[in-house]
């Protein structure tokens, strides 16, 4: 199988799997990388959301040659110290339930920031609609974003 | 609500005496009798005072050290370490819930500790640990008084050895944030120092004398707070069952026949075996199993299986002919007066859809077995393995990590059956993952059922309800978050608010006629902070709404929704009021409520399974949708205030929503919605 190139988080990585395996796959069973979520395997709920050059993809749907020659940023990489302005929001504002979607909320909401840093309420809604949350912990979700881009959370 | 835990013995003195100035030296000034002696470290303490602190001559008392290794027992649920942390094992299951958070603060509460220092694990898989079964919402209640028990048993002990230390009374000792404090002498000791010698004093001799608090002395009970592995959930490092990776292991689908309980009639595993990365393909009772060197390669390879199907005994299962026949007996009942006031509503299978699909490790070697599995019922995958395997308890290990999402599905553990059995049967460990696909398809469904409910409306009381529910429990439904509490609150509260329109009452007046007491609390709470009978914007709608979840916690709610003129519906707001008794944890309860909401309007608004010959029509979340971001209503809860024990909140806030939801619409468009789920032409 053909080596490929990852820029993940900064770090250089060869992989030997097949091109067309989702970035998903790669992440979590060949590089560990299990902050990255599977739920629905169809890019409908964006549990599996990274960063290919600070844009959002659905990893579960990008096969891992369309990655190669950008830089990824998982959960694991947004910020070394697990201190991202989303991360201490979503802290401060307590928004998990069972967590599984978290990374994922958060990873949508990090590019929002980058691009928009301070969204209104329909930006909010039209960046964060496509990631679900079964436990139902939107509201939070808003408020902590809203929280981040005021230069809040503690 | 943070507090630090790296306070040492130095600074927790220091803000002793600053916090209550001058106190050392009053009990020096004012004491009878000789001046208390002051221990080294005490005797650094700043004073208010101009005079300098004597240095005291006497022996100090010995103090001890910690012993990391040390340990005791409360009971067989909480362990103090040497290092003053605490261990709690309840045989309870984090799903998101909160209870592991919330039980920690009982156990920190009683023992005046940060809680930080208390961590929550589950148990191991023993019923001397009590029901190993996470389910009805009973984890606090359950466990409140056993833990507050158990936790100020291991403080009593703590404050006994400081005591034996001291060579002072019991009760001349008193505990806080972790110390005990002899404020005679202005000794205190850390847990940790007195761990080693309070593992030497036997539990009877101190458990006469443990006390547990005051509730009006709560510090920690009754504090908003977030669940404690928070950093690891956002930082991505929590590890799920599905993130876990044990040496040697192979990933596993399993392909079963699309016609619910179907069978294996035969298989080619040709093309499947053909596909790179995989490793094995065989047969298990419940489909045919693909092992391969990573999760793509075993779903690549299922994609390529041909397998023929014994559709069996649900071939014909139809969700419409069901209504159809349950609708029919109804009409045809003629015990059932057709004069009388009455209406039929309709309910539909669910799935539960928890963001985690259903997976499981398992490595079964000759004489044991582990297993990693998200589950809420150990003690049914115990019983199981064994019966599969013939391994003895003792020999099989259950790890149960954090778990996303749970909702009442993963009190059934045939995922765990299945990974047990394809490990055994491979010689190697596997992770068993199901698609979000199977997830939908192949799951413990909520139960379609259909109602008739009728009432007297000259001779007022709550209405009568008959139902007729789909039969299948345990083998193809099961319990579903509130399970019946969710359809029957539909039915009544639907109907109370029929039976107002048709009186021509206010449907809040009537409710506070037709309830009582607890119930009758919180549907006053939910109505005045929802501010009823306040007028809306044209085109909105306010509706109402309660129940009492398994007849503990009483919950109601005021919906309030906005009707564009083609029919599309927004929930605005969602004003909740519960009582569940003493409240641990009030941001778990909001969380809880707010997560209830969410799941009722998705049930009421967004999504159902349908059964056509013997086929789950809905696959995945195009055509099983969620609610979204966009459609969430502001959520309000208000908790009353209760020195009742505490009750549940898991399921509580789902059975409300919908009647409240439909409710509101009839409010807002005179249409009366008499199924689930809502269809975009029932407003044409």
């Amino acid at each position: 199988m053909p080596s490929t190139s990852l820029l993940i988080n900064g770090e250089t990585y060869q992989v030997d799997v097949n091109p067309e395996m989702p970035l998903l796959w790669v992440l979590r069973d060949t590089l560990g990388l299990t902050g990255t979520k599977f739920s629905c395997g169809e890019g409908l709920c964006g549990a599996c959301t990274v960063h290919l050059d600070g844009a959002t993809v659905r990893s579960c749907v990008t096969p891992v040659s369309a990655a190669a020659s950008k830089a990824i940023t998982t959960i694991e990489g947004l910020s070394p110290e697990g201190d991202h302005p989303l991360q201490r929001a979503w802290d401060s504002e307590k928004v998990p339930q069972c967590g599984y979607c978290q990374p994922g909320q958060i990873m949508a909401a990090a590019a929002l920031l980058f691009t928009n840093p301070h969204p209104n309420d329909a930006e909010i809604n039209d960046a964060m609609a496509g990631v679900l949350c079964r436990c139902g912990t939107y509201q939070r979700i808003k408020k902590a974003i809203q929280v981040a881009a005021n230069g809040g959370g503690s | 609500m943070t507090r630090t835990n790296e306070m040492t013995r130095r600074e927790f003195l220091k803000s002793f005496a600053t916090g209550g100035a001058g106190f050392l030296v009053g009990i020096y000034l004012s004491g009878c009798g000789e001046a208390p002696t002051l221990s080294p470290t005490a005797a650094l303490i700043p004073t208010d005072t101009d005079q300098p602190t004597e240095i005291p001559t006497e022996t100090p008392t010995p103090r001890p050290t910690p012993n990391p290794e040390a340990s005791f027992e409360a009971g067989i649920h909480i362990l103090v370490d040497g290092t003053g942390k605490v261990t709690v094992v309840v045989p309870r299951t984090e799903l998101g819930q909160g209870v592991f958070t919330s039980l920690a603060m009982v156990v920190a509460e009683e023992m005046d500790l940060p809680l930080e220092q208390v961590q929550v694990k589950h148990s191991p898989i023993d019923g001397k640990y009590g029901e190993l079964r996470t389910g009805g919402s009973d984890s606090i209640s359950s466990y409140f008084n056993y833990l507050s028990k158990a936790g100020s048993v291991a403080r009593a002990m703590l404050v006994a050895a400081a005591a034996q230390l001291l060579e002072v009374p019991y009760e001349s000792l008193r505990t806080e944030d972790g110390f005990v404090i002899h404020d005679e002498s202005g000794e205190a000791f850390t847990y940790s120092e007195l761990v080693e010698t309070a593992a030497q004093i036997p539990i009877s001799d101190v458990s006469k004398l443990a006390e547990q608090k005051d509730p009006q002395d709560y510090q920690i009970i009754g504090m908003p707070v977030g669940h404690q592995d928070c950093p690891e959930i956002v930082d991505g490092s929590t590890k799920y069952g599905l993130d876990i990776a044990v040496p040697g292991m192979l990933y596993a689908t399993l392909l079963r026949c699309p016609v619910v309980r179907g069978s294996v009639a035969d298989f080619d595993a040709s093309e499947a075996l053909a596909v790179p990365g995989v490793r094995q393909v065989f047969e298990i009772d419940s489909g045919v199993v693909v092992l391969a060197d990573n999760t793509w390669a075993a779903l690549q390879g299922q994609g390529a299986l041909d397998v023929t199907w014994d559709e069996g005994e649900y071939a014909s299962l139809s969700s419409a002919d069901i209504h159809m026949d349950f609708e029919g007996d109804f009409q045809a009942d003629s015990s059932l007066d057709p004069s009388r006031f009455h209406a039929i509503y309709e309910v539909p299978f669910y799935a539960h859809a928890p963001q985690e699909p259903m997976n499981c490790i398992a490595d079964v070697g000759r004489d044991y077995c582990e297993i990693w599995a998200p589950t809420q019922n150990p003690g049914e995958a115990m019983s199981n393995i064994r019966r599969i395997t013939g391994i003895p308890s003792e020999n099989i290990k259950i790890n149960i990590p954090r778990v996303g999402g749970g909702f009442g599905r993963r009190l059934q553990v045939d995922y765990v059956d299945q990974a047990v059995q394809i490990s055994a049967q491979a010689g190697a460990p596997v992770k068993l993952m199901w698609t979000r696909e199977e997830d939908i398809q192949q799951g413990f469904f909520h139960p379609l059922s259909v109602h008739y409910a009728f009432a007297d409306l000259e001779n007022l009381e709550m209405p009568i309800i008959l139902a007729k529910t789909y039969q299948g429990w345990d083998e193809l439904t099961y319990a579903w978050r509130s399970v019946t509490n969710f359809t029957d609150a539909f039915v009544r509260e639907c109907f109370i608010d029929e039976m107002a329109a048709a009186l021509g009452r206010d449907p809040y007046d009537l409710r506070l006629e037709l309830t009582e007491g607890l119930l009758r609390q919180v549907v006053e709470l939910a109505a005045s902070k929802a501010a009823w009978g306040d007028p809306l914007p044209e085109g909105w709608g306010r509706g109402i709404a309660c129940w009492s979840t398994w007849n503990v916690t009483p919950v109601a709610m005021v919906a309030e929704v906005s009707v564009t003129p083609e029919g599309s519906v927004q929930v605005q707001r969602v004003v909740c009021a519960i009582d569940c008794g003493v409240v641990v944890n009030p941001d778990m309860v909001a969380a809880q409520m707010e997560g209830g909401v969410v799941w009722g309007l998705t049930a009421a608004l967004k999504s159902s399974i349908e059964f056509e010959n013997g086929k789950v029509m809905q696959s995945n979340f195009d055509d099983y949708p969620l609610l979204r971001m966009d459609e969430m209503p502001e959520v309000e809860v208000y908790i009353v205030p209760s020195d009742r024990h505490p009750t549940g909140v898991g399921e509580m806030g789902v059975p409300p929503v919908a009647p409240a939801l439909f409710n509101a619409i009839y409010n807002a468009t005179g249409k009366r919605i008499r199924h689930l789920p809502f269809q975009p032409e029932d407003l044409l």
